[in-house]
Order: structure tokens, then C-alpha cells, then sequence
């Protein structure tokens, strides 16, 4: 599995406070990845290193083996930054000239093709288009670009349902083409769940899950049983999430690929993604990382 | 050609919803052998699902010999479900009938059947054993 | 890059452009018209003299407003280049193409920073050009009219420059615009009104002294230095840099001798001499006008360098 995007000991601090401390990530190619956690909890800081907009305090980052913002990533990989920036007195066809004058590795007719599939006409002044119009168009800057990475901060922020559905298309469409990997980040689950195949949860600063969510759902479980079987089974599996009341005991415990064989007073069942990521995210200790892949020296 | 929807709220996996209903197609005629599958571009303009998905449900068709994907032209039925499986549906409906009845009259009521079923069911296709 | 750096900046240019077109039309009818109103008098009459002046007098009381030239460059020109881009986070958008952000700020900074120069060049011809028509005034010539030194030549390409280096750096550091702006403004007047307080520019060169008995004749009204009678004058076109009485030491007055002279009205400059002491005038000749004109510019462009350096390493370094 050879790594498209890769962190090692990636730490960013701004004066007295680390946004980033100690992350590490392995991301492989094709996937289109989730980076979701609290606000606050560093996915910007992170998307702006990955990109090339930040240099890294401590640790390193890379895209393809290079580092972030040098000439080789640049021009591989294509950002979507938050609020979505785009010229506002630029015409619609000034911005698609813009990103052909800046970027070598330029498809003009993509763009315009996706703007006349989306009904945007290109003389038109980008401020005096509707939000959802404008992700659009500046969407449709990052794909022209053909990147091999897309990079995206909050792209569902501040749209409302129909835009959202139509970003995401367009993305995923994006992909089928492509191929191109994927990140984005959001701080609603449910935006991402049928769209995303890698999930990396950034709580507080740090990595607490990276890993394909097919193989996270299969090895998480809900347990639902009597609180005074409950010690014994959290110290079985190893548990995410643990919640009592006085007779009843829930755990979110990460069980494993083998099925597990419990008193028939517990029930066991499925979690779903944006569970999965609630349990995480109320416990900061916990972590589910993949065995590292050690760098072959 | 075949129309995809997808029910978010059910739990079940999206490529698992794909391959069902492509066998439910089948089974209905819907499909017949020779039809062109959509490709994972035009699933995914519908959908605004991740297109690997689409892939995946493909091959586990392909697995199952239901379809086969010819390089650059698409994926193809290639038979069709026989009316074997009503046979095996009836013979499944009565035993679990016999289960139903049995675990009635052990005590449960129908949420704990439906819990008890379901995290049996859950094991049992345990989709983490596919991955390579 | 560069059709980016014309979009996003062409609103300046062409401001700029129509201004000096604008400005070089009325003076050029201005100065046209002096000639014009002058030719009816012959060459070094009084009344020749009296016309000129008088045009000059139309237009030398905006001059103090050409200082507002180079802070409109930098508020602007410099301001919006940075600032504006760190406001509504498109830096986001322009630092993540292919071309480098050293790319990006390097062509905007050298194809900006030499327009507004060019620019500036152009002000200074036109303001040198129409200043020819009054080269007989005194008032006028050389170096002696330090307002008008400061719009002709290549002063202003140097004060624009400086300007729209100044513009740039405040909005790499505060990285919002109506904050930068405000810097530029307090920053840019400091400098700029400072050259003309501190007076600088009289020592841009080591000024040319001459001890002479009779003292100089400054256009005051009667005061110590300015007796009766006296007749020996600066050159045409020189600047002022000091005056006063020496005793045979060479130490300048101390304050009391001349009021005793004082008394003696007529005798004033006799008396002063009798007490040994002589005239010092300090000045700088008409002729040192480019070489101060390229001290200055050397200085301003040194600045505007410096600041863009800063500016620079503040953009470059995350």
C-alpha cells in the first residue's frame, strides 16, 4: 500500500500552544478521506500544512514523497480553502483565465464545460452569484487544475441541502473519472457518510482514528448489558466509549475482526460512522490507529 | 438500465444495497443477460456516492458470476437468478418460523428477536475479511 | 502572472495614467498660456519678471497638495497588494497554483513597483517641463524652491516607489487593510514632512561658504542680518543653508556685539567690520539640483528595498 499523503510526527505550535502535536498519518491513494473533529481541533491547521500554506513546527509532511508547498506539490495538488475564496469583481471566465495563467497543467475545457453543465454563465460577476454558485465555480478552479490531490476545508459549510448534494456529485464524479484522492473535512458526519472511504478524526490537536471506514465499522461494536458484568468485558476489548447508569453499562469498544464470546446478558450490535466518531470525540485518551508503517530505511 | 437508490437510515452497507438490488433486478427480469450495468460515473451522478463503492458491488457480482466487466465497454450481465432460490426461500421462511416460534417461547419479545437476528446476521457477513 | 498582476491592479493604473494626462493637460495650457503672457515683456525686465511670478504664485500654492501624490500611491498601490489578499483570505487561493508564492509576489512587486516608478517619472518630467518656464525667477530656480524640487526630476518616481513599498510592508505585517492603510498614512507623513523639517536636503552635499563683508540680502523685512544698503546676493537659484557674523576666530556671534553696532544705523557694516567681524553665507549652488536630486532618490530607494525585503521574508516565511 503505497502512501499518497503522509505525516510523521507532524506538530505545529503558535506561540505558547501547539494547534498540532505528534501527528502521523498514512493516507493511501484513490481514497477520498474524512477529516472531521470539533472546531478548533487543528483539521485547518493540518489541511494548511498538507498544502503548503503553513511549514511545519516539529515533523514533516508530504504529498507524492515531496514536501508541501514546494514546486513539485503545487502543482499536483489544488485547495479549496475555507469560505471558499474567489475574486469578487473577477468575472466567472476571469477566474477559469486566472487558473489557466497560474497553472501550467491547465483543462480549460473542463471547466467550461462544468460551469455550462451547472449553468453558470461565464460573464457574470462572481460576487453577484448565490453561495451554492460560487462553491461551484470554485470548485470547478480546483478540478480544472486536474489535481492528483484535492484538498477541501469545510466545502458543505454554509450551503444549504440542494448545494450541498450538488458539491458532493460533483466531487464524486470528480473521482469515478480520475481517480484523484480526496481530502476533506467537516464537522458533520452525516455530510460524509456514503462519499467518504477513509476516516481520520483530529480531536484536541491530535490523531485519535485514521483508517478505512469499511474495516473501522466491522471492528467496532455497541454492548449493551448489566453494569456489573461491565468491568470484565471492558478489560477484554478494548473500549472506547463507556457509559453507566447504576444497572446498565454501554460500551463502544473496538472488538476486532474475531466474534466474540459473550454472556447472552449482552447484546451487541453495529455502530454507524457519525456514532463512531461522537464516541471518539467524548473520549480524547482513546485512539484507534492502523499498526504503524514504518519507513523502510 | 437499471435505476440505484440508496437508503441511507437502514444500517445496511451502500455497495451490499447496490448488489441486492441488482439481484433483486434480476430475479424480477428486469435484467436480462447481455444488459449493460451502469458505470460507476453515471451511478455516481446520481447518487453523489464514493465511486469505489459502485466498484466494489460490481465485483462482488463478478465474484458471485452474476456480471462480468469487459475492459472499456462495461460491465454486463452474464446470467440471470433461476427460480431455485424461491425454492431455498420457502425452505429458509419455514425455518425460521421454527426459530420464531422457539425463541417465543423462550421469552423474547419481537425488539429482542430483531436484535438478537440482526446481530447474527451482522457477524456473519463480516466484510472485513475481504479486504486484502 | 502578469495578465493576473494587470486584472487585479488595473484600476490603479488607469487612474494613475488618466491623472497624469489630466495633470499634464492644464499645466501644459498653464505653462502655454505663461508664455504666452510673458513674450509681451523682454528678457530679465521687471516686468517680465512680474507676469512670470504671478503665473508661478496660480500654481505654487497647490503644490503642498502634491505631497498627498505619493500617500495616495501607497494607500492605493501598496496597501490593497498584501493587505487585501490576507482580508478576504484569496492569499489562500492564489498560494496554492503552480507558480510559487515567490513567483507570485516577486512579479507583482517588480511589474507594480516599476509602473509606479515610470509613473512617477513621467510627473517629474511634466512638473520639470512646465517649472522651465519660470527658470528666470528666483524663487523658482534651481534649488531654491525646495516644494517644487520635491515634484520634478526623479524625486517623485523615488516618493511613489517609496510610498507603494511602504503600502506593501504595512499589509504584510497587519494583514488587514483600513489598519494597514492607517500605518501607510501615519508612517508615510512622518517621513515626508520630517525631510522638509528637519532640513535635510540642505545637507545633502557639504554646502559652499563664503565669508564676504556684505552680508546677503534674504527678501526679509529689515532684521540684523539684512542692513541697509547691502548688495551682494546668493546666485540665482541657491539654497540657503545658513547665515551670520564670525569674529576673526571663526566663531560665530555670540549675541550682543551687533546690537551695539546696531545702534549706529548707517554705520552698521562698518562698525561690525571695524569690530573684525565678517559675513559666512552657507549655500547650495543651483547646480548641485541632480545631484541632490539623485541623493535623494538613492536614499528613498534604499527604503523602499529594505521595506520590500521586509516585506518579503514576512510573506515568504508562512
Amino acid at each position: 500500500m503505497t502512501s499518497l499523503l503522509t505525516a510523521t510526527g507532524l506538530g505545529k505550535r503558535y506561540r505558547r500552544t501547539w494547534a498540532l502535536k505528534d501527528c502521523s498519518l498514512s493516507i493511501p491513494a484513490g481514497r477520498v478521506v474524512a477529516l472531521v473533529g470539533p472546531n478548533g481541533a487543528g483539521k485547518t491547521t493540518l489541511l494548511h500544512l498538507v498544502v503548503g500554506l503553513l511549514t511545519p513546527t516539529a515533523g514533516t509532511v508530504s504529498a507524492f514523497g515531496e514536501t508541501g508547498g514546494t514546486a513539485a506539490t503545487l502543482a499536483r495538488v489544488a485547495f479549496l480553502a475555507q469560505d471558499k475564496p474567489l475574486y469578487d469583481g473577477f468575472t466567472v471566465a476571469d477566474m477559469l483565465r486566472f487558473g489557466r495563467h497560474l497553472n501550467p497543467r491547465w483543462d480549460q475545457e473542463l471547466g467550461e464545460r462544468r460551469l455550462a453543465e451547472l449553468e453558470i454563465p461565464l460573464d457574470r460577476k462572481v460576487g453577484k452569484l448565490s453561495g451554492g454558485q460560487q462553491a461551484q465555480v470554485a470548485l470547478t478552479v480546483a478540478l480544472a487544475k486536474q489535481p492528483d490531490l484535492l484538498v477541501l476545508d469545510e466545502p458543505l459549510a454554509n450551503l444549504d441541502p440542494l448545494a450541498r448534494h450538488e458539491v458532493m456529485r460533483g466531487l464524486m464524479a470528480a473521482v469515478a473519472e480520475t481517480g484523484m484522492t480526496v481530502v476533506l473535512s467537516s464537522h458533520v458526519v452525516s455530510d460524509l457518510e456514503n462519499t467518504c472511504d477513509w476516516l481520520v478524526v483530529l480531536n484536541r490537536g491530535r490523531v485519535q482514528v485514521s483508517g478505512d471506514i469499511e474495516e473501522l465499522l466491522a471492528e467496532h461494536r455497541l454492548l449493551t448489558g448489566p453494569a456489573e458484568l461491565a468491568d470484565g468485558v471492558a478489560a477484554r476489548v478494548s473500549t472506547v466509549d463507556d457509559s453507566r447508569t447504576d444497572r446498565q453499562a454501554t460500551l463502544l469498544a473496538r472488538t476486532g475482526a474475531a466474534a466474540l464470546s459473550l454472556d447472552p446478558k449482552w447484546t451487541v450490535r453495529g455502530v454507524g460512522l457519525e456514532e463512531l466518531v461522537l464516541a471518539y470525540l467524548r473520549r480524547p485518551e482513546a485512539a484507534s490507529l492502523p499498526r504503524p508503517v514504518l519507513a523502510r530505511a | 438500465m437499471i435505476d440505484f437508490r440508496l437508503d441511507r437510515g437502514s444500517g445496511v452497507a451502500t455497495y451490499l444495497q447496490l448488489v441486492h438490488q441488482v439481484k433483486h433486478a434480476l430475479r424480477l427480469g428486469v435484467l436480462q443477460p447481455g444488459d449493460r450495468l451502469p458505470t460507476a460515473k453515471e451511478v455516481v451522478d446520481k447518487l453523489a456516492i464514493n465511486p469505489n463503492t459502485v466498484l466494489k458491488a460490481y465485483r462482488e457480482l463478478e465474484r458471485e458470476g452474476l456480471v462480468a466487466g469487459r475492459p472499456g465497454l462495461g460491465t454486463f450481465v452474464q446470467r440471470t437468478l433461476g427460480g431455485a432460490s424461491f425454492v431455498d426461500h420457502a425452505r429458509l421462511r419455514d425455518s425460521l418460523s421454527g426459530w420464531v416460534r422457539d425463541a417465543r417461547s423462550a421469552g423474547l419479545d419481537s425488539e429482542d428477536l430483531e436484535a438478537l437476528f440482526a446481530a447474527v446476521v451482522l457477524d456473519s457477513f463480516r466484510v472485513g475479511e475481504d479486504t486484502a | 502572472m502578469v495578465w493576473l498582476t494587470w486584472r487585479q491592479h488595473r484600476v490603479q493604473v488607469l487612474v494613475v495614467v488618466g491623472f497624469l494626462l489630466v495633470a499634464g493637460g492644464l499645466l501644459l495650457a498653464h505653462g502655454m498660456r505663461t508664455a504666452g503672457l510673458a513674450d509681451a515683456f523682454a528678457a530679465g525686465t521687471d516686468g517680465r519678471k512680474a507676469v512670470l511670478g504671478k503665473q508661478f504664485g496660480q500654481v505654487s500654492t497647490l503644490l503642498i497638495w502634491t505631497a498627498a501624490l505619493p500617500a495616495l500611491v501607497g494607500l492605493f498601490w501598496g496597501t490593497p497588494l498584501l493587505a487585501r489578499e490576507y482580508e478576504r483570505g484569496t492569499h489562500r487561493l492564489a498560494w496554492t497554483q503552480t507558480v510559487s508564492r515567490r513567483g507570485w509576489l516577486g512579479v507583482k512587486l517588480v511589474g507594480l513597483g516599476a509602473t509606479v516608478t515610470l509613473a512617477g517619472l513621467a510627473f517629474g518630467a511634466i512638473m520639470g517641463l512646465w517649472a522651465g518656464e519660470f527658470a528666470e525667477l528666483r524663487s523658482s530656480a534651481g534649488l531654491a524652491n525646495l516644494d517644487l524640487f520635491v515634484v520634478t526630476g526623479v524625486a517623485p518616481a523615488a516618493w511613489w516607489l517609496f510610498a507603494f513599498a511602504l503600502g506593501t510592508v504595512a499589509g504584510a505585517l497587519t494583514r488587514a487593510l483600513l489598519p494597514a492603510m492607517a500605518v501607510t498614512l501615519v508612517v508615510f507623513f512622518t517621513v515626508y514632512v520630517g525631510m522638509f523639517t528637519s532640513q535635510a536636503r540642505l545637507h545633502y552635499a557639504t554646502p559652499v561658504r563664503v565669508e564676504d563683508a556684505a552680508p546677503v540680502v534674504r527678501g526679509e523685512p529689515w532684521s540684523i542680518n539684512t542692513p541697509p544698503g547691502a548688495e551682494a546676493r546668493l546666485p540665482v537659484g541657491a539654497l540657503m543653508v545658513a547665515a551670520g557674523w564670525v569674529d576673526r576666530d571663526g566663531v560665530a556671534l555670540a549675541g550682543g556685539a551687533e546690537w551695539t553696532c546696531a545702534e549706529q544705523e548707517n554705520d552698521y557694516l562698518k562698525c561690525m567690520r571695524d569690530n573684525g567681524y565678517r559675513w559666512f553665507a552657507e549655500y547650495q549652488p543651483a547646480d548641485r539640483y541632480w545631484l541632490f536630486q539623485w541623493t535623494e532618490a538613492g536614499l528613498l530607494f534604499a527604503a523602499a528595498v529594505a521595506l520590500g525585503g521586509i516585506a518579503w521574508f514576512r510573506v515568504t516565511r508562512d
